[in-house]
């Protein structure tokens, strides 16, 4: 039996002359959370355009749920649900009945039976309340929460996110993470495309940093830390950099009014000692997922030392 | 067989959801059908009297149909262009003829109290009877779903969110005015006769206006208007079976 939920092989996309993707090949196990990451055009919604059957690959092969995406297409969405990013409200339906609606186009039967899975799928996101409410008068959070439930009440079994926290609050994004990792544990494969690292790092069990067209990295969040090479990271003051000799060896991001300087454990040791000893402010950390990911996709204004 | 039936089923449901929400959202929406043939008829009752008005009322009736089916080309291309709502759809096992059938079947839902009424008054001023309730029915189905077809498959080939409302103004009124819908086909002149076959619409205004005994036709037209239904059927199954559903 098949262990991918996704197979991705030397999958290619050109619009024109433009290689939106470049041979993408990787993997994800069922039951994984896998995150897309990549800077804005790195390819990432692309991919999961192909992979949904909503777009055609130029080469390379892609099997979803075990089923080719050129040849079994129909199979592959029948296994498969997608949350749109910006998706809205065309009509002025209700929260339930716009769930409704997706359930029968999905070939779901009975107008009773689909409201109490609507109903349900609205119970897991925390929207029950908000059943009956007009969609269109649902916060742009909730509203996003709602095509969630579009999804969860599908019982698809390879779920594709395409930012699904965007725009939500704090608590509403921690009550996202919450869904998703249950939703895990009843052994969905979600595919997700975030621009949150945090979110990310917390969520994954594997990333892929695409970065034009190519897939640059694979691995676990702290897999792709610790291949970074960093092992510690300190920030400055940007007024305070000049005042302090910046060895060989780190990586340098400016940060707003801050720099970031990362690098192996006894070289960020020395700066901070240089810091401290002009009693300069700084802040000291382990390296985290978007510094590994700023040094793959390269960072603006960073420096080299 | 089954399978077919729940299909049918679910496109149904699915009509009945998408258009009682809309209505209970804004039931001026349920009015807006009315709008343009009443226009029409005052202007014309004001002008002839009560003389064509049967004639206006099963063009009335007819209209509504149409866009009813036009009415798939905005929608398929806002939900795509605009509400973003499509590729919800798309990566889903719905099939483009279940959401083109659904989204038709919403739209003739909508404009049905309108197509009602125009039958009702239409009976009335031209003492049709049951042939003409029966022609209304099976041209309402044949005219929406051939309508609905071509205008999804051209709907899902839309590139900006401008063409959804120039287009199908112009659609619209290609298919209401420059076909005979309301007014008999004989007032053209032969040439043009035949030119509005072109129009998925004229084989069934004729259909419809001789069944309201508004019409003499001769074989030749009834021919003609069958062979241009028929067409148009084979050419709205091509239509779906090759909308852009999944983009190149």
């Amino acid at each position: 039996m098949n262990q991918y939920a996704l197979d991705s092989i030397k999958l290619a996309k050109n619009y024109g002359n433009t290689q939106a993707l470049k041979e993408v090949t990787f993997s994800i196990k069922k039951g994984e959370i896998f995150s897309l990451l990549g800077r804005n055009g790195a390819g990432k919604t692309t991919f999961v355009r192909i992979a949904t059957g909503q777009l055609m690959p130029t080469s390379g092969k892609l099997s979803v749920a075990g089923y080719d995406i050129i040849k079994e297409v129909e199979k592959v969405r029948e296994n498969i649900a997608v949350v749109p990013q910006e998706a809205r409200v065309i009509r002025s339906s209700s929260a339930c009945e716009f769930i409704q609606l997706y359930l029968l186009m999905r070939g779901n039967v009975g107008i009773e039976n689909t409201r109490t899975i609507a109903l349900n799928a609205l119970k897991k996101i925390g929207l029950e309340h908000k059943a009956n409410i007009s969609a269109r008068q649902l916060s742009g959070g909730e509203r996003h929460k709602m095509l969630l439930a579009c999804a969860i009440a599908s019982d698809a079994s390879v779920l594709f996110l395409d930012e699904p926290s965007i725009g939500l609050d704090v608590h509403s994004r921690r009550k996202l993470w919450e869904i998703l990792l249950k939703l895990k544990s009843e052994g969905k494969t979600i595919v997700l495309t975030t621009h949150y690292l945090d979110e990310a790092e917390f969520l994954s069990d594997r990333i892929a940093v695409i970065n034009k067209g190519v897939v640059c990295k694979i691995g676990s969040p702290s897999a792709i830390i610790k291949d970074s090479g960093f092992e510690l990271r300190v920030d400055i003051d940007e007024s305070d950099i000049e005042k302090l000799t910046i060895p060989k060896g780190v990586k340098v991001n400016k940060l707003a009014d801050k720099v970031r300087v990362l690098g192996e454990e006894k070289i960020v040791k020395k700066i901070v000692s240089q810091a401290l000893s002009k009693k300069l402010k700084v802040s000291v950390a382990g390296p985290n997922l978007e510094d590994a990911f700023l040094n793959l996709v390269g960072a603006e204004n960073e420096q080299q030392n | 067989m089954n399978n077919r039936i729940n299909k049918a089923i679910s496109i149904m449901q699915g009509a009945w959801i998408d258009f009682s929400s809309t209505a209970k959202g804004n039931p001026f929406f349920l009015l807006i059908p009315f709008t343009y043939p009443i226009a029409l008829l005052f202007v014309m009752y004001l002008n002839t009297g009560t003389r064509y008005l049967g004639l206006l009322l099963v063009g009335a009736i007819l209209a509504e149909i149409i866009n009813a089916g036009t009415a798939v080309f905005s929608e398929t291309g806002s939900s795509k262009l605009f509400f973003k709502t499509f590729d919800l759809y798309v990566a889903s096992p719905t099939s483009p003829f279940v959401y083109c059938m659904t989204i038709s079947a919403s739209w003739i839902l909508m404009n049905s109290l309108a197509i009602f009424l125009f039958l009702l008054l239409a009976l009335y001023f031209t003492h049709a009877g049951l042939l003409a309730v029966i022609a209304t029915i099976l041209i309402a189905i044949e005219t929406s779903m051939v309508l609905g077809f071509i205008a999804f498959s051209a709907g899902t080939r839309l590139k900006t969110e401008r063409d959804v409302f120039a287009l199908g103004t112009i659609l619209s009124f290609g298919l209401t005015l420059l076909s005979p819908i309301y007014y008999p086909i004989t007032v053209l002149p032969p040439f043009v006769q035949m030119l509005s076959f072109l129009f998925p619409s004229t084989g069934p205004a004729i259909l419809l206006q001789w069944a309201f005994g508004i019409l003499n036709v001769n074989s030749n037209l009834v021919i003609l208007s069958i062979a241009n239904i028929l067409v148009y059927l084979i050419i709205g199954i091509v239509a779906v079976k090759t909308a852009l559903w999944r983009e190149e």
